[in-house]
């Protein structure tokens, strides 16, 4: 299909501009607003004078630290500011075009000013000024209007527009409920900064800087609750990581193919099974009393244990429980390396005389070594991730000091005891971090050449 | 799937170290089958027991004084009778959505479109990174979502991993001279999608059902923090409540076996010990049935979308 040459008529175009013009007009003003209004508050703590602008609060010797930021900030600010009218110039030549240095110019331009203001927004949160971590929103906002204004109003766009509305639609449901559900969200995080209180509202609580952090870090509850969700995690790695390659390995050498496929149906379907009703066998099956473990125990002479209770059990049965339920399951992948062997592999090797065992030893491991790497890369960056729905299935009072891990903590402290903001900024700290490891191990994947998420 | 899963042992004649290798396999996994199933056949032994039988060791692998005391009991039990309703409803059309909502998504990914990038990185970004808990919380209530049914139904509507699951079977599976074809005779892409990419990707749409279906069947999490009204609740908040009783039967437990007298438990104890495997089972029946029925759609399914996905 031949992209049109007719363009979206002037009117839309000028309305599009306007808006973006109005857009940045109010953010510039509400920047001004507030840098004075904290400037003032600076200031008169300080005993300084009433009557100042921008730049001479910049040249006030009030905090080097706080003068620095202004100033740089003053930079950013102005850089944005022409950045955007720029591109208000540019859109109002007619047949505008992005160029491939203008994108390259672009792209340059924003990553480096979004990075600068990450840096801003971090000192700000630091100084424990809300005022002044507000104003360092401005540029990457003034940035991104700007960007999406010229995107928006080059020519491209509005023949792709015109050209592709029907699949924009087909994607606007989807891209609304993210947006509802995953990042309307992120607005509430910034409560892991304040002292959030309900009457208050999330935008309307005090402003605390750190401090729910340093909290964290400074109580008991934080070296247990982390090395509880890493130990969990890796131990469940160390021992479930190997059960599915092996069982994908035999499962793939029976020569029956009824069984093989019958056998596929059983060990998938343990992956189904609610995790309220996998707990609910774990404790009648393990009872003291009335369980079928313990009466075997006893009939064998031993006495019955309280596996459920015991803090020593707790990650041995949280862990084999997971074996039973999702080996089966990982199997697929491994299954799908294996089906993607060349046959003529097992025959040369048939002729050669090897044997099944040295088949799987010289064929089908080299084939799966990807998709094991892969998958060990891929775990690795889920060493803080907490599988919550369980943990707090299997949680009894005795067992909490090893089975507290975060996402538990998470919702027993903050929903159940409505610490919202201690708890957010938890959750805020791991989320971090579990990111920071995706991205890493992502990147690990594709320096070493294997298949990479993204 | 199943043909080249074949194909690579039928010429070869066997020997004899791989007829014994075959068969140690074979073994192998018979023990590994019994694992798997056993647990689950017990309990459905156990729910048809007499409390009696099963207690005192009887009971494994056959019910013994078969009673439907237990189902009785479940069924009379109007919260779980009401929540199994509940939860019918909501993974009924929380799927259906779900489901409707992901494919028109996933189609459109496999197209060339400006700003296709951008929106890959947008659902890329959301699966990694969440606001938590507690924020997604205070949103969803300022929004007026708390203790509504809307929110058991389109909370966790679009996996992002489901999403790209379905794009890449779309594109390894449907080929592109169809879309070329189409679109001289004079389709758009809604006529496409619907007349073209659905009837086509039947696989995947079976295998989305399964995976958004069990998902929100199994969910209890959701109501926990969300909702109030016990007449809301899906089944598995009820069944959580029914088993949290578990824990309490176990501090009695840890009671009963400080004073090393294991089996003096009241028979209402006992009891509520059998009306539990029955909830058990009548939790997990529509969830088995469910992957047994839609199961000839799935190695393939599964493994089409996985494998380059």
């Amino acid at each position: 299909m031949p992209i049109t040459e007719k363009r979206f008529p002037i009117s839309i175009r000028f309305s599009a501009l306007l808006a973006g013009f109005v857009g940045i007009v109010a953010c510039l003003f509400f920047d001004w607003v507030l840098v004075t209004n904290s400037a003032r508050s600076a200031l008169v703590i300080a005993g300084q004078g009433e009557f100042f602008n921008l730049f001479t609060f910049a040249s006030q010797p009030e905090s080097a630290a706080i003068q620095a930021f202004l100033t740089a900030f003053t930079v950013l600010s102005v850089a944005a500011v022409v950045m955007l009218l720029a591109s208000l110039v540019l859109l109002l030549i007619r047949q505008f075009t992005i160029s491939k240095l203008q994108t390259v110019l672009m792209n340059t331009g924003f990553s480096i000013i979004m990075a600068l203001s990450l840096v801003f927004i971090i000192f700000a949160a630091s100084v424990n000024d809300p005022a002044i971590l507000k104003t360092t929103l401005v540029p990457p906002i003034t940035f991104t209007i700007a960007l999406i204004a010229m995107v928006c109003a080059s020519k491209g766009s509005r023949d792709a527009v015109k050209h592709d509305w029907q699949l924009y639609i087909l994607l606007l449901p989807a891209v609304a409920l993210v947006f509802v559900f995953t990042y309307l969200p992120m607005y509430g995080i910034q409560i892991a900064f304040r002292d959030f209180k309900a009457a208050f509202g999330i935008a309307g609580s005090e402003w605390v800087g750190l401090k729910n952090f340093t909290d964290f870090f400074a109580s008991y509850y934080s070296t247990r609750l982390i090395l509880n969700t890493l130990l969990l995690n890796l131990y469940g790695l160390l021992w479930a990581f190997p059960f599915p390659i092996v069982m994908a390995l035999f499962l793939y050498h029976l020569p029956w193919r009824r069984f093989k496929r019958f056998t596929q149906t059983v060990i998938y379907a343990p992956h189904f099974i609610s995790p309220v009703v996998l707990v609910g066998i774990l404790f009648l099956l393990l009872s003291p009393t009335t369980g079928l473990v313990n009466r075997l125990i006893e009939s064998l002479g031993g006495t019955s244990i309280s596996f459920m209770l015991e803090i020593s059990w707790f990650r041995s049965i949280f862990i084999a429980s997971d074996i039973w339920q999702h080996a089966g399951w990982n199997t697929i992948l491994y299954i799908a390396a294996l089906t993607a062997i060349d046959p003529a592999l097992y025959e040369a090797a048939k002729i050669d005389g090897a044997t099944k065992l040295q088949t799987i030893r010289h064929i089908d491991i080299p084939h799966m070594m990807p998709v094991i790497i892969m998958l060990l890369i891929l775990n690795c960056g889920a060493m803080l991730a907490s599988n919550t729905d369980k943990a707090l299935l299997m949680q009894t009072d005795p067992n909490i000091p090893v089975s507290d891990i975060i996402g538990v903590y998470v919702y027993r402290m903050g929903i159940r005891g409505g610490q919202f903001s201690y708890t957010a900024a938890i959750n805020l700290l791991v989320n971090v971090i579990n990111f920071a490891l995706i991205l890493t191990v992502n990147w690990v994947a594709r320096r070493t050449k294997q298949a990479s998420l993204f | 799937m199943e043909a080249t899963f074949q194909s690579s042992k039928k010429n070869v004649a066997r020997t004899t170290s791989d007829k014994v290798f075959d068969f140690a396999n074979l073994f192998v996994w018979i023990v590994i089958l019994l694992l798997i199933v056993f647990p689950l056949w017990y309990i459905v032994v156990a729910s048809f027991s007499s409390a009696e039988a099963i207690f005192s060791g009887r009971a494994i692998l056959w019910p013994v004084d078969f009673s439907l005391i237990g189902y009785e009991a479940v069924f009379q039990h109007v919260l779980l009778l009401r929540s199994y309703f509940n939860s019918i409803v909501y993974t009924v059309t929380g799927t259906t959505l779900s489901v409707m909502v992901t494919m028109m998504a996933a189609y459109a990914l496999t197209r060339k479109f400006k700003g296709k990038k951008t929106v890959n990185l947008y659902f890329i970004f959301a699966m990694f990174f969440t606001g938590g808990l507690i924020p997604q919380f205070l949103m969803n209530q300022s929004l007026g979502l708390y203790n509504t049914i809307t929110i058991m139904i389109i909370i966790n509507c679009v996996s992002v991993w489901n999403l790209m699951i379905a794009r890449t079977y779309i594109s390894t599976s449907v080929p592109d001279e169809l879309y070329e074809a189409a679109m001289l005779d004079g389709a758009n892409h809604f006529t496409y999608f619907f007349k073209v990419v659905l009837p086509l990707s039947k696989t995947i749409i079976a295998v989305m059902f399964i995976y958004y279906g069990v998902a929100r069947w199994n969910d209890y999490f959701t109501a926990l923090v969300y909702i109030r009204d016990e007449s809301l609740l899906p089944l598995q908040t009820v069944l959580r409540q029914i088993i949290a009783m578990a824990q309490a039967g176990s501090s009695l437990d840890s009671f009963m076996g400080f004073f090393g007298d294991g089996r003096a438990i009241s028979d209402a104890i006992r009891r509520a010990e059998v009306v539990k495997y029955c909830c058990i089972v009548v939790a997990t029946v529509p969830v088995i049935i469910l992957y047994v029925s839609m199961q000839r759609f799935f190695v393939q399914g599964v493994t089409v979308g996985s494998l380059k996905g």
